[in-house]
């Protein structure tokens, strides 16, 4: 028998596989013969030669073969998007929206090529429609301005012949030999402007758009130190008017009027404080209104000055008052609060231990039978501890004189937010030290703000803004109710808005401003601003 | 030095015609390139299996034949069983070994069978 041997070969690895191949085969017999073959693999190498040479033959083959069957191919895809691509270079060079992609496929550049064509005709459709109603347009615009060249012209004729007809009827101010810029006026509109001017108590000057030509009514030329007689309008003082044309060229600048420098500015409307010989002071507020001619150009400025001292002094006493008003509420709230916490919330708590005591004293039986009863005593006398409580901390919140604003408006919005079930959120934007008496002032002012949103405008958001900075401190409450309209509420015949005035005055009263802005459907903000001293 | 991003930014500026050329003609020479590269290696480790069996058959039969000149001790006649060899030219050598170890009889074919002899001495220490 014959027991072939373990074929081995004399290297490993991948250069193994070209080398020499042993073969032993033992006979099992018991002869111990064996037979060593040896053979190299020249043949395995020249096929594996021959392999390779064929495969990369049939790599290049192949390559170039897909080549030119990929450039080909590849055109059923490119050449409609390359297509697409250049009309819309075309068009985007000669702006011809007539111009379309070429169609014909239903796949999804076919889709792409249809939406662009009609995306075009869309296009193109109101471009020759806006070309249209353009030509119309001008047509119109043409026909209209001969309509008014020719009813110009009429009317210009019309003024031609009555001004022929009324000879020398028509005069222009005249003042210190020049001629007042402006439209010529008539007499009987000369007159009407004078009884207009004559008859207002404020100070109204008509100051041209020449520097220094004034025409000023006698309350006016009162406030300047000149010689009424010298300027007086005898034309129109013999028609019972006082007007006064004024040189202000030949003034002091310290006497001239406030306002003077306002000619051809924007500014419509203002407050000025004035320092009278005798170190008075008077506030006027300045009316001004710019008047041109017919070419559009500046003639001049009408300006009113009106003396609102009265009416600043009242305000600043009426402020005082507030200020003091104010004060008395909050000494009154401290007090209420400390007699509620100091007489009531004593007595309370007695009763609570009374109670107990009482409780703790009765026979077993009695105390069985009434214990229903004495519960229901006890937790009264909790309840009216927590109102009591609530109460003291709504007239003073010990908040606000322990730990500051900060602290006692987060507070606020806690227990607002768990109370009614609304979102209360503060957003402080910078760091706040103690500011003194205004903390109370803008606590008030938010917690007014807050009661008004969950009483008045349904709101489901509060929104509580502080910030600071070197001068002022501003406090602004959004809310998302329903909003109203500020116009009606100003309106205290058909809604008394006592909070509002109190906040108002209450911002005022720190030299401060209060505003308000609400729209219906749309909440409402509130901003306060408090000086800081 | 080879940038991938570079490469990436020039690929996506190509024209859509070149990209698209590029993308068929890199994946077909993949997958030809990589069935070709299995082919080659299956067809070359059976080609040697087929020729480690006809090798093995061929000692057998050598083995048979000269077993009856070894019994007889007739290494002329083995010899010649070897000598039938020559026919192979891929045969380097052969060597028919006793139980003493003592070479009885071999067969050499030019240098290349020498020096492939040479390596199985060696590797039979």
């Amino acid at each position: 028998m014959l027991a072939p041997g373990a074929l081995t070969d004399t290297a490993g690895g991948l250069s193994g596989i070209f080398a020499s191949i042993k073969t032993v085969v033992t006979c099992s017999d018991g002869s111990g013969c064996t037979t060593v073959i040896i053979s190299d693999t020249q043949e395995l190498e020249s096929r594996m030669k021959g392999y390779l040479g064929l495969v990369l033959l049939v790599l290049v083959g192949v390559s170039v073969l897909g080549y030119l069957v990929t450039y080909r191919l590849q055109r059923i895809i490119t050449d409609p998007l390359i297509s697409l691509v250049n009309t819309m270079e075309r068009i985007r060079a000669t702006r011809d929206y007539s111009l379309r992609v070429g169609a014909g496929r239903t796949d999804e550049i076919g889709i792409l090529a249809d939406c662009f064509n009609q995306m075009l005709c869309e296009v193109q459709t109101h471009g020759e429609q806006l070309h249209l109603y353009q030509d119309k347009l001008s047509e119109l615009i043409a026909i209209r301005t001969a309509e008014l060249v020719r009813v110009k012209e009429e009317a210009e004729a019309t003024i031609a012949n009555r001004l022929d007809a009324a000879g020398q009827n028509v005069t222009k101010p005249v003042f210190a030999g020049r001629e007042w810029t402006g439209t010529p006026l008539s007499q009987d509109e000369r007159r009407m402007l004078y009884a207009l001017m004559d008859c207002i108590d404020d100070e109204v000057w008509f100051i041209s758009a020449r520097p220094g030509l004034v025409m000023a009514n006698r309350t006016a030329g009162e406030t300047l130190g000149v010689s009424l007689s010298d300027c007086l309008d005898q034309e129109a003082y013999a028609e019972g008017f006082e007007i006064y044309y004024i040189d202000l060229n030949k003034l002091r600048r310290a006497d001239l009027p406030p306002f003077c420098d306002l000619q051809g500015t924007s500014v419509r409307r203002m407050e000025v404080a004035l320092l009278t010989d005798g170190d008075v002071q008077r506030f006027q507020l300045i009316n001004a209104e710019p008047y041109r001619n017919r070419e559009g150009e500046l003639s001049g400025t009408v300006f009113v000055a009106t003396d609102i001292t009265g009416q600043k002094e009242s305000t600043v006493s009426q402020r005082a008052v507030s200020g003091r008003l104010i004060e008395g509420e909050e000494s009154l709230r401290k007090s209420l609060a400390a007699e509620l916490h100091d007489e009531i919330g004593r007595d309370l708590a007695a009763m609570h231990i009374y109670s107990e005591s009482i409780r703790n004293s009765l026979p077993a039986k009695t105390r069985q039978r009434l214990d229903d009863k004495l519960c229901f005593v006890h937790n009264l006398l909790d309840d009216m501890s927590c109102k009591v409580a609530n109460i003291v901390s709504e007239l003073r919140p010990p908040l606000l004189d322990d730990f500051g604003l900060v602290t006692a408006l987060k507070a606020l919005a806690d227990t607002v937010s768990r109370r009614h079930l609304i979102e209360v959120d503060l957003l402080v934007v910078d760091e706040f030290p103690p500011l003194g008496a205004i903390e109370l002032s803008l606590y008030r002012i938010a917690q007014e703000a807050i009661n008004n949103a969950v009483k008045h405008s349904g709101a489901t958001s509060v929104l509580l803004i502080l910030e600071k900075d070197e001068k002022q401190v501003r406090l602004v409450v959004f809310d998302n109710g329903c909003g109203f309209d500020p116009g009606s509420h100003n309106d205290t015949a058909k809604r008394p808005s006592w909070g509002m005035t109190m906040m108002r005055e209450r911002a005022e009263s720190c030299g401060g401003s209060f505003s308000l802005e609400s729209t219906p459907g749309k909440g409402t903000r509130i901003t306060a601003i408090v000086r800081i001293d | 030095m080879l940038n991938p991003v570079g490469l990436k930014t020039r690929f996506l500026n190509y024209p859509i015609r070149r990209k698209l050329m590029l993308i068929v003609l890199v994946t077909s020479v993949m997958v030809m390139g990589m069935t070709t590269v299995i082919f080659y290696v299956e067809d070359m480790l059976s080609f040697r299996g087929h020729e480690v069996e006809h090798r093995r058959a061929l000692a057998e039969m050598v083995c048979r034949d000269t077993m009856s000149a070894i019994l007889s001790n007739n290494r002329a006649h083995a010899e010649e069983t070897l000598q039938s060899l020559a026919g192979d030219p891929h045969i380097q050598s052969a060597w028919v070994v006793c139980s003493t170890a003592a070479k009885y009889s071999r067969h050499t074919s030019g240098t290349r069978g020498r020096g492939g002899c040479q390596r199985w001495k060696q590797a039979a220490g």
